[in-house]
């Protein structure tokens, strides 16, 4: 490693040769009487007020004192600079490594030392509301990119002396921040040890979000996400809570939530907020969509085609009356609708808001009106695929939704080929599949398989809040008690 | 391996538009029947098949009118038949949804078992359409007539069959499987409802007939009809098919009208509960039913005062005779007239005494089932007057009124 040289000159060539001559390395010399000083900063990624109006009037204040004193220079510029970061470093890689973050770089004159301050410029969108996961109620506030801002908003939030945030580095070129964050005395141990040794081996060479990691945290091969991520700090503070792990990720607000299981994507942190009997309708609908989403284009196709004695006669008699007609066999029929779909909902992703109403006019009218009375698809058929998508689209997670969508095709492709028995094919598929993936060690369909009796008061529904006293067994075995207290009659 | 996934792919894709999957038919390519028709001519099966979505009830319902079409075949037996009509119908027939299979009195009379086999083979029939026979009557002629009420005329006929059977107890909705069951068990006969047109078939299938607001031509439920092992050997009237049902627990609600002071006073029952016992008192055989029942009042046209609890419990008195009388005439005529143990009396005997049914159990109907003793206790109890204290004569003038 490159040791920082005495001139001044000097070490602003190697830095100027090291980036390039980019554009946004400035450098400027002050002089006072035999004292030099140099100062080195990114005009990107610094503050131009911090400094102009507080360093180098506090640099100038401090050189002059010590020329009447004739004290180290260096030293005094250390002890007394107004800044509440400053470092000392010796090498080129180090400086470097500071500039790019925001520091500014004091060089004086004959030594081979320099002094970093730190003078970063704001370069973030502030706190603002949460537009991946609204809820009615509760705290309104998201993460944002700077990665200090939210651990405040975590730490704000649990003022807990053992809430720890560790910090690594990942990426060979971005040198991303990653904070893990945790409760020392809930978090398993163990798993957080691991989970540091498998972010410390990753080898790549920039990670730009959080997604990065996923595929590096759990190699099984699967569409079903095992990792979640969310924005909002109220969520994550649960999370740390129940005895998860946070993984916060420098310039993306999704911060992924680890270990996650299955059930995970039926809760959300927000069902604590509200009444136990309202929370559990919404987890009703919520398993419902699940199954409605997988289950109804396969049970129509099965049904129609090769079932359909398992439908009343009235309800199958205007069916096929419906039918009639339709050029193309019924899966064909689902599959056109529900592609269609998806392209729509992909447009609507990835165009800015403003064309929206361009592509909801053509979605209404070809997808609900005109493929009809053109006779390509049936209304029955438009029914199902609508039913399917708007009851996919329940779980705010984008990967289960995706993985939901991939499962559906497997589904209709199963019972296109054999029926009835083709979708029970599929379903002994998915639940064999989802069996067998676990996060770190714990079972993905945990507390249903293995089934942990205890757990089941916050499984698929909750029970009373004030009932539910020990936190996720399978999380953590210590400090266990979450609530205590009882109801007073 | 990137090959083998892709011809992995390309199959996969190319199944979706093979048609040959076993089972595999599109819907718009099946002719739904609701209703199966089987008549009998020179010696030849006819059979009638009700198609419910045809193109023309498409077009027929967004009018809220019904059009269906009847298909005829004709054929040495009922599988033949039927492919005669395939090659009329431009779709597959099929039967999963079959709603209603008439049947012709004389087939009935005479070879029931011969028709039965196709319908109960067939793995697609769901075997829980309802069976009927046509009185007086071609069976396929039950089919064409078409109903103001209901879209299809099978549905017609299989919901009134229901609604009957629940309510009045003079018909009854005995489904296929019932019907197997009651024929294949031993010492039980089975019975069917009946159905009957009034009015002419010619304009019955017509759409004139559903302009009308009130149709010429109808259908309307009969009696119930007795079977001999498989062989249709008459019909009972209206108050002994009420108590057959009732006896054979097919009814939720019956009715019957007591003669009281030279009026009748109706009767509404339900909550119904039987009790049959068999048993063997040297070599006697000897049955005792009993019938526990609520009664409301339905209907009352003499001076009777209400308000009084002996005029009540006489009433109940005369109520429990006159259903006891019925049980008792009921069951005398299926001993002595028809020969036919319709109620499963039989059945007990082969369930409790096993040994001494399988000696008798060829001569049981025709023989045995004749000397047969019955006792009959009936326990009614008369609930409600309905929403007037009185008689309204009485609730007019007073309780003085004679």
């Amino acid at each position: 490693m490159k040791k920082i040289e005495k001139s001044i000159d000097k070490v602003f060539l190697t830095v100027q040769k090291m980036n390039g001559k980019s554009s946004d390395i400035k450098t400027r010399k002050i002089m006072q009487d035999e004292s030099q000083i140099g100062i080195l900063f990114l005009q990107s990624v610094s503050s131009d007020d911090k400094i102009s109006d507080i360093l180098i009037h506090s640099i100038m204040e401090i050189m002059e004192s010590s020329h009447l004193t004739g004290k180290n220079l260096l030293q005094e510029l250390y002890n007394h600079l107004y800044n509440g970061t400053i470092k000392e470093i010796t090498t080129y890689q180090d400086l470097f490594y500071h500039l790019v973050n925001g520091f500014t770089a004091i060089l004086v004159e004959g030594e081979n030392k320099a002094i970093v301050v730190e003078t970063k410029s704001t370069l973030d969108r502030g706190i603002q509301e949460s537009n991946t996961e609204t809820s009615l109620r509760g705290p309104k506030d998201s993460f944002t990119e700077n990665i200090v801002v939210n651990l405040g908003l975590i730490r704000k939030r649990i003022k807990d002396p053992n809430l720890y945030f560790e910090e690594l580095f990942v990426g060979r070129r971005t040198k991303t921040k990653i904070n893990l964050a945790y409760l020392s005395d809930v978090a398993d141990q163990e798993r957080v040890e691991k989970l540091k040794k498998r972010l410390q081996e990753i080898d790549i060479d920039g990670v730009l979000d959080s997604g990065n990691l996923r595929s590096f945290l759990n190699p099984q091969k699967s569409a079903f996400p095992k990792i979640m991520s969310t924005e909002r700090p109220d969520f994550v503070c649960g999370y740390l809570l129940e005895g998860k792990i946070a993984i916060l990720v420098e310039n993306t607000p999704f911060v992924l939530i680890f270990p996650t299981l299955f059930i995970d994507f039926i809760h959300t942190p927000g069902d604590y907020y509200q009444k136990t009997k309202n929370v559990n309708f919404s987890r009703f609908l919520r398993i419902l969509g699940f199954f409605v989403t997988l289950l109804v284009p396969a049970a129509y196709v099965a049904i129609m085609t090769y079932n359909p004695e398992m439908i009343p006669d009235k309800l199958f008699i205007s069916v096929a009356i419906q039918r009639e007609g339709v050029p193309f066999p019924t899966a064909i029929e689902i599959l056109m609708l529900g592609i269609t779909f998806e392209l729509l909902r992909e447009c609507d992703l990835r165009m800015p808001s403003k064309m929206g109403t361009a592509i909801s006019v053509v979605g209404g009218l070809v997808l609900g009106d005109a493929a009809v009375n053109a006779g390509i698809v049936s209304p029955f058929a438009v029914i199902i695929v609508a039913m399917t998508s708007v009851a996919g689209l329940l779980f705010t997670d984008i990967d289960m939704v995706n993985a939901l969508r991939w499962w559906r095709l497997i589904f209709i492709f199963f019972a296109s080929i054999c029926g009835m028995i083709g979708v029970v094919i599929a379903s002994i598929m998915l639940i064999t599949h989802l069996s067998t993936l676990e996060t770190f060690g714990i079972p993905y369909l945990t507390p249903f398989a293995p089934f942990y009796l205890k757990e089941q008061n916050d499984a698929l529904f909750l029970t009373e809040k004030s009932k539910i006293k020990n936190r996720p067994r399978y999380l953590s075995s210590k400090n266990k008690k979450r609530l205590n207290w009882e109801v007073k009659k | 391996m990137k090959k083998k996934l892709f011809l992995v792919l390309f199959f996969s894709l190319f199944a979706l538009f093979v048609t040959g999957c076993y089972n595999y038919h599109e819907l718009e390519n099946l002719a739904i029947v609701t209703g199966l028709s089987i008549d009998k001519k020179d010696n030849q099966y006819v059979i009638g098949v009700l198609v419910a979505n045809s193109k023309k009830q498409e077009a027929s319902s967004k009018e809220g009118q019904s059009q269906t079409i009847v298909y005829e075949g004709h054929g040495n037996s009922v599988m033949e038949a039927f492919y005669n009509i395939d090659l009329e119908s431009p779709k597959q027939l099929y039967i999963g949804h079959l709603a209603v299979v008439v049947i012709d009195e004389n087939i009935a009379k005479n070879e029931i078992e011969k028709i039965s086999d196709i319908l109960i083979r067939s793995p697609e029939s769901r075997k829980n359409f309802y069976i009927v026979i046509a009185r007086d009557a071609k069976a396929a002629d039950v089919l064409k007539i078409t109903s103001p009420l209901e879209s299809y005329p099978s549905q017609n006929v299989s919901m009134n069959l229901k609604n009957t059977s629940t309510y009045q107890g003079i018909s009854t909705d005995i489904t296929y499987s019932e019907f197997i069951a009651s024929m294949l068990t031993p010492g039980i006969n089975p019975t069917l409802p009946t159905i009957k047109i009034s009015g002419s078939v010619k304009d019955g299938e017509k759409q004139q007939n559903l302009e009308s607001s009130s149709p010429e031509t109808k259908l309307h439920l009969d009696t119930l009809a007795i079977f001999r092992d498989t062989n249709l050997v008459g019909y009972v009237n209206e108050e002994e098919s009420r108590i057959i049902n009732i006896l054979n627990r097919r009814t939720a609600y019956s009715l019957t009208s007591v003669k009281y002071k030279d009026n009748n006073i109706v009767f509404h029952l339900s909550n119904f509960s039987i009790k049959r016992k068999a048993t063997l008192e040297n070599n006697q055989p000897i049955i005792d039913v009993s019938l526990k029942a609520t009664a409301a009042i339905n209907e009352i046209n003499t001076n009777a005062d209400l308000s009084d609890p002996d005029t009540i419990t006489k009433i109940n008195q005369l109520l429990e005779n006159k259903i006891k009388n019925d049980i008792l005439d009921t069951i005398h005529t299926t001993q002595n007239e028809f020969q036919s143990d319709i109620f499963g009396f039989g059945n007990l005997f082969y369930q409790k005494y096993p040994k001494y049914f399988s000696d008798i159990e060829l001569d049981w109907d025709k023989k045995v089932y004749a000397t047969v003793k019955i006792n009959a206790d009936v326990n009614i109890d008369l609930e409600t007057k309905g929403s007037l204290e009185q008689t309204i004569r009485r609730e007019m003038y007073g309780k003085t009124t004679k």
